[in-house]
């Protein structure tokens, strides 16, 4: 299915029409924000715009169209396909995954259980729609430095929100899965936690991964790794956005098991990476360290104006590769 | 002559009362059927966390007759040309519905089934369509019973109203 018309399903009918010109530049769309009594916000190429009631974009906030609360339940409630209890996990934390792999977080009033976590988000009053970009070719550059000998290297992305991890993941996973000059092609186990990677549907991927690549859709990243490396032995596993003792122990065991890692994480330099592991109340003293042994490749993203680009690449050692 | 003249009247009488026996029994098979897809739905709800349409659609492809017809339909109108389910649900089953021998307060019970959904929590919306199975299930209860009172009723007066039909015209 078209990208518009994967972002046009997330409105009610009878606000489709007012998103024909937004949506004219799909590609160039990065977020849109919504809020009640705020104007809706449109981010493309780096720079934010209005819609206005009438469908146009606008520069200026004056005349822009500001949601009611009725229309953002709407909205809420057709994202959900009336099914709310469907979505209680992802909403729980604060965002979901729609067809295509475009991520919905919302924010609102939050219920906390007895042991004061966050039970669930009523009254969601905020949307921040990131649109998922498929960039078939974005790792082509970098894949010389994942590989040694035909063996993919265990490789770590890192970079802030935002600056493109899951868009390269997306097309490593596909490169390993199909083979490429460096290597040939491998099994590929995604575990998808939040459905961006592969941006699945009813459990088939939305994203192309490659002919060799399995996905597990919405499973937690520590019980699926394990789970996939049980049952449909990879040769390598992929997941996106680790950071708690729970997937480094998952990672260690895959790798014990003779599967490569490919990862991100949350960050902008190895200091950050091992800095931000021990701030973790849960983490012991070794995890940050073993964290940083791990990998083979550290790549550090960046964004520069609109564009994402590989910051350094390095190796085990700390020596740059490339950068 | 006259003697298949009176015959025809009294077959045509008892014809109409067991025509009207048929459509209670018909009525019940109906009301037996959409007691099953609600309970399979809630199972679709509370067991497997399905969206609504993902559950209709899940349906549609195990059974037939009418109402699967319009599952099927609300399942490809929502994840192949992306409308709004209450609206469709209203359009689809008055279509499939409508040419039902079902009473209108059960045709309502069909029609008014997206106001039980919107729940946070799988539990609470597996309630909400509790209340409506246990509506079905009323109108169940009440129909068994009125077959079993009516059917003999019907097709008695069937036949005297067949037979005095008879005398008049004789």
């Amino acid at each position: 299915m078209a990208k518009r018309e994967e972002i046009l399903r997330i409105f009610p009918d009878h606000m489709k029409k007012k998103w024909e010109q937004v949506l004219s530049e799909e590609d160039k769309l990065q977020e849109i924000r919504l809020g009640v009594g705020q104007p809706v916000r449109i981010h493309t190429s780096g720079e934010e715009r209005f819609l206005c009631v009438d469908g146009t974009v606008t520069v200026s906030s004056a005349g822009a169209w500001h949601l009611t609360e009725g229309e953002l339940d709407e909205i809420v409630k057709n994202i959900c396909r009336y099914s709310p209890y469907a979505f209680e996990n992802e909403i729980r934390q604060g965002f979901l995954t729609v067809q295509g792999g475009h991520r919905i977080g919302m924010a609102g009033q939050v219920v906390l259980n007895d042991r004061g976590e966050v039970r669930n988000i009523v009254h969601i009053r905020f949307l921040n729609i990131r649109i998922s970009h498929q960039v078939i070719g974005a790792a082509e550059e970098i894949m010389s430095y994942l590989y040694e000998e035909g063996r993919f290297l265990n490789t770590l992305l890192v970079s802030p929100p935002g600056c493109g991890k899951t868009t390269l993941l997306r097309d490593i996973i596909r490169q390993i899965s199909n083979g490429n000059r460096w290597g040939r092609g491998r099994e590929v186990g995604v575990v998808d936690e939040r459905s961006e990677i592969a941006g699945g549907f009813m459990g088939i991927p939305q994203n192309d991964l490659g002919r060799r690549t399995d996905v597990l859709d919405g499973c937690p990243k520590a019980q699926g790794m394990m789970l996939l490396v049980r049952s449909m032995s990879p040769a390598v596993v992929a997941v996106d956005e680790i950071g708690n003792r729970e997937d480094i122990k998952a990672i260690c065991q895959v790798m014990q098991c003779g599967g490569s890692v490919v990862a991100t994480m949350h960050g902008n330099s190895m200091e950050d990476v091992t800095g931000r592991i021990k701030e973790e109340k849960y983490m012991r003293e070794g995890d940050a360290e073993n964290l940083g042994k791990l990998f083979e490749r550290y790549l550090f993203l960046e964004k520069k104006r609109e564009n994402y680009r590989v910051r350094e690449i390095l190796d085990r050692q700390g020596n740059r590769l490339c950068g | 002559m006259r003697l298949i003249g009176c015959l025809l009247v009294i077959t045509g009488c008892l014809g109409f009362a067991g025509s009207i026996c048929m459509d209670l029994n018909r009525r019940l098979a109906l009301l037996l059927q959409l007691r099953e897809i609600f309970e399979n739905l809630k199972y679709y709800i509370s067991y497997q966390k399905a969206a609504v349409p993902e559950a209709l659609g899940k349906m549609a492809e195990k059974k037939g007759g009418p109402f699967c017809t319009a599952f099927k339909a609300i399942y490809i109108r929502i994840y192949e040309g992306g409308e709004n389910f209450p609206g469709i649900w209203q359009e689809e089953m008055e279509k499939a519905v409508e040419p039902l021998p079902l009473k209108r307060e059960e045709k309502k019970l069909i029609y008014d089934f997206p106001s039980c959904l919107g729940y946070m929590e799988e539990n609470a919306q597996a309630l909400a369509l509790d209340e409506l199975l246990r509506q079905i299930r009323l109108q169940i209860e009440e129909l068994e019973k009125e077959k079993r009172n009516k059917n003999k009723l019907i097709m008695s007066l069937g036949a005297a109203g067949g037979c005095l039909l008879v005398l008049l015209l004789l």
